[in-house]
């Protein structure tokens, strides 16, 4: 296993190295001035031509892809073009802010979705069943920045419950400032007993949670229940019921365990997917996560800020694809054998 | 498991029920922008910074109204045909950090821009040198005749920076902190999220009661979620698109507040690409324009004719007919151009992020199509835009453009745009080369600093030159509009049109 994780690991390198070099190349094919966009405004030519030599994009382009890798291996990501900020704490601050939202999504949606697909698989057909079909439907086809918006009209513009957009409210921010520590408000806020934090942290994630818990849960709840419904058709299941093991546990120790591996590469691919960002969702309700941010430094070839911000997505992407298949040999100890 | 969601379950939906009532000091009012900043130090800022450091710092002088007012300068003279400008500073005025304006500071603030050499330090490029005979004068002295009064009057470039902040650098002004001697302070800056500004009680105008205490000002890109704060009162000021603004009129919390506004819109046409290199071909393209539905259908009544290529509220502007929607005047013209029917077919780029200019070149295409001319559409991401524009080889027979001047002066359009160039297009997309206009042009400019008057008159002859060559289709001089709750008072006097900020000061609740 420990040789599996190094290979893994070497693989990684290889793949960063490989995103980095064709997203350096893309960026430099587009046609852009990243001078000018650097100096902002309306540059003369003289402002933009010693904009380029400083910036060092008059080199050949060899050598500036040589400079930047130097600058990676340092920990210096650049200045973003656009906001003029240092690209890490860019990303960094933002990658809190998509991490905390999508994680939460994914522990509520198998919370919920987990137990609602076997619910579904063992009463196949039943009311339940209906019910679980009809928002595993509704939640695949209502595309996300229409149920955004309509989450939006009726939780904020009719019932007037949960704010609209953001992560904190901006008096929150000024009169009980959540201090950062992890960079998950949350959990900042319960950290540091700042109370009116917390609340309206929670109130702020409530929307575009929702959002992503009801875009998900179709796909988990659906495929949780498919699985079951043929695992609960296997010899083993049938004799277990024959030897009157208790449903519950056959339901959830016996049958739920086969389908777990799956399951995790379903949730897994879902997880490293959101992590790079729920772009529309993040949007709407302008959530200062990682996929708005990408999404707004790729239309303003932002070259560092998208280069940057792609390293990240592709090491979080890989990382998560990692700990998947490391999770394979804690559910299904034959493959430590293998 | 079922306990574990159950428990989520009941969080979630008692997540209403924990929302804190976020209530609001009665004078701080929330202005929702879709507008990100980059550069906070004054020096640099060319940009949307301007909006707020509009609020925090100030210039020598005021253009308000057609004329320069006293503003930290309370008098001023100029001699050496327009070479020395003797400046007189305002007394008792204090930056945010306590210390006192005087000339000295001042000196240090322009030198600092000029010497920076960044966004509009270029307009003191020609700044010999600041003097200071007593703390209440400086003595400007140029090497070129100016009109000192009118750049320094400016939103760019031109604010007087606190030594303390000059001290700091540029980069600890980036990081949101600012020293300026404007009513408002820069109280929290947090890059593309917030940014938030509080009242400066020493500030030399004095405070009235009712007047704003404190600004927040956040950034929702979204448009439908500013109209949906503006609705529900959870902003004061915001700006939506003119689609919107309609309605959001007629309710009874909000109104829309419309001002005259030096920004303005065209299409260059490119005099250095077949067919639009014939002047017949380009005068049949500004018979194709349909200026009225573009002016009441797209963008919605909040939009002016233009007069010309300076907006008809800056003072040296022309006024002249920009045409008329006449498809059969433009057949003939297109006959006459002696350019082979096959040949009636043109490129048209564009930002695709100005939809007012989307949807104008679509009622374009159409209407062109309807003589047979074809207009291919060529949208381009913003950044990329300019790039491709620019060069030969991808730049299209018609570009759009969006301009506003870096300080009042007709110059601003007509020698960025219209100047020949010789290496660089820069922003001259219609590739416009009149030795009689930059001739014109270089007598205006110069009597500017001397005589504004007979200045005007020499803009307005190079214009005559420039309009006979219809190198622009010019088709809207744009209101600004700005949508706010009906308790906020003073709109009418927070807009400027030499200012795209909102002067926060003018406004009470």
């Amino acid at each position: 296993m420990v040789k599996y994780v190094v290979q893994r690991l070497i693989l990684m390198v290889g793949v960063v190295l490989g995103v980095v070099t064709i997203t350096f190349i893309l960026s430099r094919v587009l046609p852009s001035s990243p001078a000018e966009l650097m100096l902002g405004g309306r540059p003369t030519v003289e402002q933009i031509a010693a904009a380029e030599a400083e910036m060092g994009l008059d080199q050949p382009l060899p050598v500036q892809y040589i400079n930047y890798v130097s600058d990676l291996s340092q920990g210096e990501f650049g200045r973003s073009l656009r906001t003029g900020q240092p690209v890490l704490s860019e990303v960094s601050d933002r990658l809190g802010a998509t991490f905390e939202l999508t994680t939460l999504a994914i522990v509520l949606v198998v919370l919920v979705g987990i137990p609602l697909g076997v619910l579904s698989a063992v009463r196949r057909n039943s009311m339940l069943d209906n019910v679980a079909r009809a928002i595993a439907v509704g939640g695949v086809a209502i595309p996300s920045f229409i149920l955004a918006m309509a989450l939006q009209l009726i939780f904020y513009g009719a019932l007037g419950w949960l704010p609209l957009q953001g992560r904190v409210a901006p008096i929150v921010s000024l009169d009980s400032p959540i201090l950062p520590i992890t960079q998950l408000y949350l959990i900042d806020a319960l950290l540091t007993g700042n109370w009116d934090g917390f609340r309206d942290a929670l109130a702020h994630i409530a929307l575009p949670l929702l959002t992503l818990v009801i875009l998900l849960l179709a796909t988990v709840t659906r495929i949780t229940r498919n699985m079951m419904v043929e695992v609960l058709k296997e010899e083993y299941i049938r004799t277990a019921f024959a030897y009157g093991v208790p449903k519950s546990s056959i339901y959830y120790r016996h049958a739920l365990k086969a389908t777990l591996i799956p399951m995790l590469t379903v949730i897994g691919l879902t997880y490293g997917n959101l992590l790079g960002g729920a772009v529309i969702v993040e949007f709407i309700f302008d959530w200062p996560g990682l996929g708005a941010f990408v999404v707004f430094s790729i239309i303003a070839n932002d070259y560092p800020a998208s280069l940057g911000a792609t390293l990240f997505l592709a090491g979080i992407y890989l990382s998560v694809n990692l700990i998947v298949d490391l999770l394979y040999f804690v559910v299904d100890p034959r493959l430590r054998t293998q | 498991m079922l306990r574990l969601t159950k428990l989520f379950a009941a969080i979630f939906v008692s997540a209403p029920l924990l929302l804190p009532q976020s209530a609001t000091a009665e004078n701080t009012i929330t202005w929702a922008t879709q507008l990100s900043y980059r550069d906070m130090n004054p020096a640099v800022s060319f940009g949307a910074e301007t909006y707020i450091l509009g609020n925090i710092y100030e210039t020598l002088f005021l253009y308000d109204d057609g004329e320069v007012k006293p503003r930290l300068a309370v008098s001023w003279s100029k001699s050496d045909g327009g070479r020395v400008w003797n400046v007189t500073l305002r007394d008792g005025v204090k930056f945010h950090d306590g210390s006192q304006l005087d000339s000295a500071v001042v000196k240090k603030s322009f030198e600092y821009t000029r010497d920076l050499g960044k966004g509009a330090g270029y307009l003191y490029a020609d700044l010999e040198t600041v003097e200071t005979p007593d703390s209440r004068t400086a003595v400007f002295k140029f090497k070129k005749p100016i009109a000192f009064d009118l750049v320094a009057s400016g939103q760019y470039g031109s604010y007087v920076i606190g030594p303390a902040a000059i001290d700091k650098g540029h980069d600890w002004m980036n990081e949101g902190n600012a020293i300026g001697t404007g009513p408002y302070t820069l109280t929290k800056y947090e890059p593309n999220k917030l940014t938030v500004i509080s009242k400066f009680d020493d500030y030399w105008g004095g405070w009235k009661p009712g007047q704003i205490d404190r600004v927040i000002h956040p950034v929702v890109s979204e448009a439908s979620t500013r109209v949906q704060m503006i609705k529900s009162g959870e902003a004061d000021v915001v700006r939506v698109p003119v689609s919107q603004l309609a309605a959001l009129d007629a309710l009874p919390n909000t109104s829309v507040a419309t001002s005259s506004g030096w920004r303005n819109q065209m299409y260059l046409l490119n005099m250095q690409k077949y067919p639009t290199d014939s002047k017949k071909f380009r005068e049949a393209l500004v018979h194709l324009w349909n200026y009225d539905s573009v002016l009441n259908d797209i963008f919605q009544g909040y939009a002016k004719r233009p007069l010309g290529p300076v907006p008809a509220s800056m003072w040296g502007h022309g006024k002249y007919d920009i045409g008329s929607f006449d498809p059969q005047k433009a057949l003939k013209l297109l006959e006459e151009s002696g350019i082979p029917k096959e040949d009636w077919k043109i490129d048209a780029m564009y930002s695709n992020s100005n939809q007012e200019q989307i949807d104008a070149v679509e009622l374009f295409q159409a209407n062109a199509a309807q003589v047979g001319v074809r207009v291919n559409l060529l949208p381009q991401v913003s950044k990329a835009y300019m790039t491709k524009a620019r060069s030969a080889s991808t730049a299209a027979n018609m570009h759009s453009m969006v301009w506003y001047p870096a300080y009042p002066t007709p110059s601003d359009w007509l020698y960025s745009l219209f100047k020949t160039r010789k290496e660089n297009t820069g922003f001259n997309l219609s590739r416009y080369k009149n030795a009689e206009f930059d001739a014109a042009l270089a007598t205006a400019i110069d009597a500017e600093g001397v005589d504004v008057k007979e200045s005007a008159k020499a803009y307005i002859a190079a214009q005559d030159i420039l309009m006979k060559d219809t190198p622009a289709i010019f088709f809207a001089d744009v209101d600004r509009v700005f949508t706010h709750s009906s308790s906020l008072k003073g709109m009418d006097k927070s807009s400027n049109p030499a200012y795209e900020t909102l002067f926060i000061y003018a406004l009470s609740k």
